[in-house]
């Protein structure tokens, strides 16, 4: 059985402007020591659809329809006080901005020990060396002496680090991590990276990674979530998204991703910005900036099917699912892209790359 | 002095030295002014239309008053728009929670949102039909059962040509 399953899950925000429905009917499921990906541009509802895991919404975010079962029960339903068991127990979360994350006024070690303390019945003693082997776990040096740092003394990637110990401290068996690398310099994504691939490898923790940078699912994730406009529009393993990407949007957002042995004087981009929630586009949201849209795709709008079959989303959530017309046969020029796999067989290391460009 | 002392001395010397203007005005304002203070508009860029040309559609809320002015509404979704009476130029009824909530504007502040209609209308779920050529009543409406005695709606007709 799935640990984690969302099903259909509505995220609601109510501004001047009108209702913005950030996330709309999205359903995935993740097992033990799995690490998903959900990717998608800013402002694709991931942030939201992971924060309402936890009914942790914030402002006037509310989730109107679905439901979020974990081992069999339905989060939607749990009193504040069996939610406040589960949250950092059983399922914990790394926020994109560690700075704001961590409590200014109170060291980071007491922090960390805290969490231990409300969760499990350990001694002040115990909570502190537990902290101590965390924080030396997530590679912060002398961690004995930095217990007592307050969080202005850590640099932006040890503050990234202190708050991965606090979501590891309880052994969760869920990790949500919130655009964890975000704003940290390459060298220092580099190293969080590393953490978290060295986790999910090491435990049966299972990782949900939000990000928009398809370079760190690459690394890190088994399969991936593509988020577009509040809705799913292709999910698949991982190294079927990068060889054979079946959504438009999705070729897209590979085509602009930047590599070193590109040859290319400038990168490609996804045309227009991304729609405006509380007025979507109708039919397929991706239409008015997919090269391939035709007239039907503004009035229909499409659902997740097999891409080979053209059959519904089965229960099976290894298969390759994607939300385009073409795939139900009612696109007439079809798909015009060309993914390029290239194998450079060079010194010791051999990559394999691809892009995928509309022609 | 206790660290919960120290709390309530704090918020209560907040209390009285900040004044919430909005609730006070809100407390003081007869709801007949507080209605008729509210100026609601629907205007599009254009009269006509080519079939499949897209409606720009322009919603303004406009506190007249220099006091600051809060509207109840019947849904967090303060208002909607309409197509011929479709919310939205939708059939299907989106799920919108069904308690009050209140709309609130600073002194004369001017809300200004924008829509686009793609004259289409949405039939089902999953699909959109275009509409035929003829003439369209657009309007917006606060989200009260009274909003149409109140004041609280206005509306504006445009025409679809062959």
């Amino acid at each position: 059985m799935a640990l984690l399953e969302v099903e259909d899950l509505v995220v609601q925000y109510y501004t001047d402007d009108g209702v913005v429905r950030a996330v709309d009917g999205l359903s995935y499921e993740i097992r033990a020591g799995e690490t998903v990906g959900l990717v998608g541009e800013s402002g694709a509802g991931k942030s939201a659809a992971s924060r309402a895991v936890l009914r942790l919404l914030d402002g006037t975010g509310e989730i109107v329809g679905g439901e979020i079962r974990f081992r069999g029960r339905d989060i939607r339903e749990l009193s504040a006080d069996d939610l406040q068991a589960i949250r950092g127990n059983e399922i914990a979360m790394v926020f994109q901005d560690a700075g704001a994350a961590l409590n200014p006024v109170y060291t980071v070690g007491e922090q960390i020990a805290e969490t231990i303390r409300v969760h499990e019945d350990a001694s002040d003693g115990e909570a502190r060396n537990r902290t101590i082997a965390l924080l030396d776990r997530v590679g912060i040096p002398n961690p004995a002496a930095r217990y007592a740092d307050y969080p202005h003394e850590f640099s932006g990637g040890m503050q990234q680090r202190a708050v991965i110990a606090m979501a590891l401290s309880c052994d969760p068996a869920v990790l949500i991590c919130d655009e964890p690398t975000t704003g940290l310099d390459v060298t220092v994504q580099a190293g969080i990276l590393e953490l978290l691939a060295e986790l999910a490898a090491k435990s049966e923790t299972a990782i949900q990674l939000v990000t928009h940078d398809l370079g760190v699912v690459a690394e890190l994730c088994d399969r991936v979530l593509v988020q577009y406009a509040g809705e799913i529009v292709e999910r698949a393993p991982v190294d079927e998204l990068y060889y054979d990407p079946k959504h438009p949007y999705t070729v897209g957002l590979l085509a602009a991703t930047p590599r070193l042995d590109d040859d290319r004087e400038r990168l490609p981009t996804i045309p227009r910005p991304a729609p405006d929630l509380v007025d979507p586009p109708t039919g397929c949201r991706f239409h008015p900036r997919c090269p391939y849209a035709e007239d039907c795709c503004a009035s229909r709008r499409p659902s997740l099917v097999d891409p080979v079959s053209g059959r519904p989303v089965d229960g099976d959530p290894e298969t390759h699912v994607a939300a385009c017309l073409e795939y139900t046969g009612d696109l007439e020029a079809g798909l015009d892209y060309e993914v390029q796999i290239r194998d450079d067989a060079d010194s010791n290391c051999r990559e394999r790359k691809q892009q995928g460009e509309p022609r | 002095m206790t660290r919960d002392a120290r709390l309530h001395e704090r918020a209560t010397d907040e209390r009285t030295r900040t004044i919430d203007w909005a609730a006070l005005s809100h407390a003081v304002t007869p709801r007949a002014l507080r209605y008729r203070a509210i100026d609601v508009g629907v205007s599009t860029d254009k009269r006509r239309y080519d079939p499949g040309e897209p409606v720009e559609i322009t919603i303004t809320f406009r506190n007249r008053l220099p006091i600051p002015i809060r509207i109840r509404t019947d849904s967090p979704n303060y208002w909607y728009w309409t197509v011929d009476g479709l919310r939205a130029a939708s059939q299907v009824p989106r799920a919108v929670p069904d308690r009050p909530a209140a709309f609130s504007f600073t002194r004369r502040e001017r809300k200004r949102f924008q829509r686009q209609w793609h004259q289409r209308m949405q039939v089902s779920e999953d699909e959109w039909q275009p509409v035929d050529p003829g003439t369209y009543t657009l309007a917006v409406s606060l989200t009260r059962s009274d909003a149409a005695a109140r004041g609280l709606i206005d509306h504006t007709t445009i025409e679809i040509v062959d």
